[in-house]
């Protein structure tokens, strides 16, 4: 197929600086879901489909089909030739790509047990235990809703320059959710699994324990006491620190945003942004996470990227045309959700490196504040630089200890304000947050974290 | 083409389901994108796929598949039956819907004008809008214009085989405006079902006027104060309590906020919220829900009392009640479950000048959702676009400043309702004042 399609791209001459690629995927999955002890939905998914992209006279054209029938791609390669030379009459800011960047290669995921040759009985049955553990362990558990999700995907990338890449990937993820309700209390708690690794990732959870842990957190607040609200020196757990990084500085080091006047962080390569302690990586590269990944959706072989050093912005992340337009060598970061979009710069596993002091040191160095654990997710405005997350709970830090523990609530902060305010770092490194991150209608998975932090002065958003 | 599915429901029932559903989707967008003040990107997208519900002795399967082909029909159907056979039974389950005698009329879902709309007037309306923002030298803009036709069918083994078609046309503009280093955002948007309703202009300048009043942006110090919500913030804030707070599958799970409070007042008498799908040219108007069931208007609250949970088939057998006919797949592959189609909030008595002015210390939220947290009725919020009110007048714009306080109180502190509306394609909206909420700032 990959030959094949290559020959429909040869039949068309690209000038200088005039650029096309085709991307076929074609991916199955399974999705098992079971709520308040009734099944929700077991399906099948099956998509096939192929995005082209032209770039000609510096106008972008990309046309999307359902099929892999090679008449239908070449169809669609000349409309996507022709809006994009449409396109080109009318757009001021000019297209690029990176000439000499010409990729080979392949990637096949391995396993170590394959979560495609596991029964579906077998998945079903992991998934009832959790959501029956969560939900039989009190009557207050009025919801649960267990999941397990596997998709593999394979991928044939070719261009005009000559790029021609394989690859494959998939994704597993079991999740449970519980809800506790007490009158017009009701607090939510949830688990994520995410891996691009194994069903060995599923043997690994005792999903028994972590039926009962969620459930046990769901009615710890319930009867917690109402979140504070203004500002408050701040512990974050690991999870928290990987959404705060992903949010308020992984989002303003994407090159398209810098390209596009739209970061805070525009003009400031090379400043020291902030505390020394900070160092901040994202890398695909890691085995496993729900960020991995081989090659890009431009054909790209991805690398470790470090965006900050010491509090120093020293880094962006790019695909082929902002590379192309800062003079530098693509790194890997274009992602597409799917054949039916554009690749645009994208993190995957982002994370702030660990420090060196103990839990107990970065509560006694806050000593009187909020301690907030088990992220939710959050997003950023990166032009303005202000960002938000929110935290299913958290603890008060009283005279340098664990307090009583809060109720679900939000958090914002101004980013560079923020990383100015880190007073300390914890010594232990954990992605704790697997996630899907949103960006122009597109949603990847995403992994992220760090170790806990100790920051001063965020604006918590509670209710007293 | 249709032949095919119907072909595919009978032989899924020759398979072993008790009942097969198909569900399709056929369609195709156009997309421009903006980026720094200019045209970025073009994009042309085929929306095609169907998903296969089968149920076999109350056991479901799903199956999905973006082809549409004789082939991939029968295979999908296959798949669904031998997962239904798998799967446990949902003991809660009696039948999907149907069949339906009778579907309303609702006017202005199609506009051949936008169907046939050629590509390149899209970019021209792309265009359009950048040259109405940046007459304003301190702004950038970004942002998409999309034009949708898709065509929804529906078929099941009880008789239901209906068909809809809709188009669109939407325009989003992001603005940066930056003068001194100082830096405000902010958006407009328009989703209309006519094109000679669509305004990119508009949308533009709109845009580059919002992101401009939000420069010279200051902290204030936390307090307790009273919050006047636009039009466009009453719309999301209450269409996100009502659809947290009266779905009747969270009734079910025990999870709605107004769980057994149906005909008890839970906010002021000025509010009265419907449900209505059947506007003329509305964006969320429809003829039937995604079960095939045809579509009706649905009051939610009437002057303050809970009035009416929505629901679909599935909630509506399991709890006795009628199927209001609000079933929404999120995707081909997911279970219909209750959602609103289209909010309409009733008219009150005050104006926003009499809000305002009548506010010593306050908050004035420009299209932002004071939305509860998931699973909770906590509210805990940044306002993105929002003001400080300073003895009676709007004073500045807001940054690093938080909203808290939970659904309840908010319905419980309602203080006015503006009698003027915003009718945004079938979302009617007024603007409602709240006596307070815990307001956590970063000075």
């Amino acid at each position: 197929m990959m030959d094949k399609t290559q020959k429909i791209l040869e039949k068309f001459t690209f000038k200088k600086g005039d650029f096309a690629d085709i991307r076929i995927e074609k991916g199955k999955g399974i999705s098992i879901a079971i709520q308040n002890g009734r099944p929700e939905q077991i399906s099948y998914d099956h998509d096939i489909g192929v995005g082209v992209r032209a770039l000609i006279d510096g106008g972008w054209g990309f046309v999307s089909i359902v099929g892999t029938e090679l008449d239908e791609i070449e169809k669609a390669l000349i409309k996507a030739i022709k809006i994009a030379k449409a396109t080109a009459i009318k757009s001021k800011e000019k297209g690029m790509i990176t000439e000499d960047h010409v990729v080979e290669g392949s990637y096949k995921v391995k396993y170590k047990n394959d979560p495609r040759d596991v029964p579906l009985e077998q998945k079903y049955e992991i998934v009832e235990e959790f959501e029956r553990t969560a939900r039989t362990y009190s009557d207050k558990i009025v919801k649960t809703n267990a999941s397990i999700k596997n998709w593999f995907q394979k991928e044939i990338i070719v261009n005009s320059l000559g790029t021609k890449v394989y690859t494959e990937y998939s994704n597993l993820n079991i999740l449970c959710m519980a809800t506790a309700r007490e009158g017009d209390t009701m607090q939510n708690v949830y688990f994520l699994k995410g891996t691009t690794s194994g069903w060995e990732e599923i043997e690994r959870l005792d999903i028994t324990q972590k039926g009962v842990e969620l459930a046990e957190r769901a009615l710890l607040l319930l009867n917690a006491e109402k979140p504070p609200s203004g500002k408050r020196d701040i512990v974050m757990d690991p999870s928290l620190v990987g959404v705060y990084v992903h949010e308020s500085f992984g989002h303003s080091e994407e090159a398209d945003s810098i390209l596009a006047d739209d970061s805070i962080l525009k003009g400031k390569m090379g400043e020291q942004l902030g505390s020394e302690l900070i160092n901040i990586y994202d890398d695909p590269t890691i085995p496993g996470l729900r960020g991995s990944y081989c090659y890009d959706s431009e054909g790209t072989k991805t690398i470790k990227r470090q965006l900050v050093k010491g509090g120093k912005q020293i880094g962006y992340l790019h695909s082929m045309e902002t590379a192309a337009k800062m003079g530098v060598e693509p790194n890997g970061a274009a992602r597409a959700m799917n054949y039916n979009h554009r690749p645009i710069v994208r993190m995957g596993n982002t994370y702030i490196d660990a420090g060196d002091h103990s839990l107990e040191e970065l509560l006694e160095t806050i000593k009187n504040g909020v301690y907030l654990e088990n992220s939710y997710g959050g997003y950023v405005d990166t032009a303005k630089g202000e960002f938000y997350f929110s935290a299913q709970g958290g603890h008060l830090i009283e005279n340098g200890e664990l307090g009583a523990p809060i109720q679900n609530v939000s958090m914002s902060g101004l980013c560079l304000e923020v990383l100015e305010r880190t007073v300390a770092l914890g010594k232990n490194l954990e992605f704790a947050f697997p996630g899907s991150c949103g960006k122009a209608s597109q949603s990847v998975p995403v992994h992220a974290g760090g170790p806990h932090l100790a920051v001063k002065q965020i604006v918590v958003g509670g209710l007293k | 083409m249709n032949d095919f599915f119907i072909k595919g429901i009978k032989h899924g029932i020759k398979k072993g389901a008790d009942q097969v559903e198909i569900f399709v989707l056929e369609g195709a967008s156009d997309i421009t994108q903006l980026e720094k003040n200019a045209i970025f990107a073009s994009e042309s997208k085929t929306i095609t796929g169907f998903g296969v519900r089968a149920y076999t002795k109350k056991g479901l399967g799903i199956a999905t598949t973006s082809l549409l082909d004789k082939d991939s029909i029968k295979d999908s159907v296959n798949k669904a039956v031998k997962l239904s056979k798998l799967s446990p039974p949902d003991d809660l389950f009696s039948s999907l819907p149907g069949p339906f005698t009778k579907y309303p009329k609702v006017k202005g879902l199609e506009d051949k004008t936008i169907s046939e709309l050629p590509a390149e007037n899209l970019t021209e309306m792309a265009i359009e809008a950048i040259d109405s923002a940046i007459e304003k030298d301190e702004v950038v803009v970004s942002g998409n214009f999309k034009r949708l036709c898709v065509t929804e069918t529906i078929f099941n083994s009880l008789g239901v085989e209906v068909s809809q078609t809709f188009s669109s046309l939407t325009g989003v503009i992001f603005a940066k405006a930056e003068v001194n280093g100082d830096i405000a955002t902010s958006w407009d948007f328009q989703k209309v079902r006519a094109k000679a309703d669509f305004k990119p202009n508009k949308i533009g300048k709109v845009a580059a006027k919002n992101a401009i009043s939000l420069l010279g942006s200051k902290k204030i110090s936390s307090d307790e104060l009273p919050v006047i919500l636009d039009h466009r913030s009453t719309m999301d804030t209450f269409s996100s309590i009502v659809a947290a707070g009266l779905d009747a599958y969270e009734v079910i799970l025990g999870t709605a906020f107004f769980k057994d409070r149906l005909g008890e007042e839970i906010t002021s008498e000025e509010i009265t919220i419907k449900d209505n799908p059947l506007h003329e040219g509305g964006v969320g108007s429809a003829v039937f829900d995604d079960e095939g069931v045809p579509h009706k208007e649905l009051t939610l609250i009437d002057k303050g009392v809970a009035k009416a949970y929505f629901s679909n088939s599935y909630c509506a057998n399991v709890l006795g009640i009628e199927n209001t006919a609000n079933a929404l797949k999120s995707n081909l592959g997911s279970k219909p479950h209750p959602d609103l189609t289209q909010v309409q909030i009733e008219a009150g008595t005050w104006t926003i000048e009499e809000m305002i002015s009548e506010t010593k210390k306050g908050i004035y939220l420009k299209d932002s959702a004071l939305g509860p947290s998931e699973g909770s009725p906590n509210i805990s919020v940044l306002i993105d676009q929002g003001f400080l009110i300073e003895n009676g007048e709007i004073s500045y714009p807001l940054k690093e400043t938080m909203v808290g306080t939970t659904i309840f109180e908010l319905l419980k502190s309602v203080e006015g309702v503006s009698k003027s509306l915003i009718n945004e394609s079938g979302s009617i909206s007024p603007a409602v004042k709240i006596s307070k909420a815990s307001i956590a700032g970063g000075k």
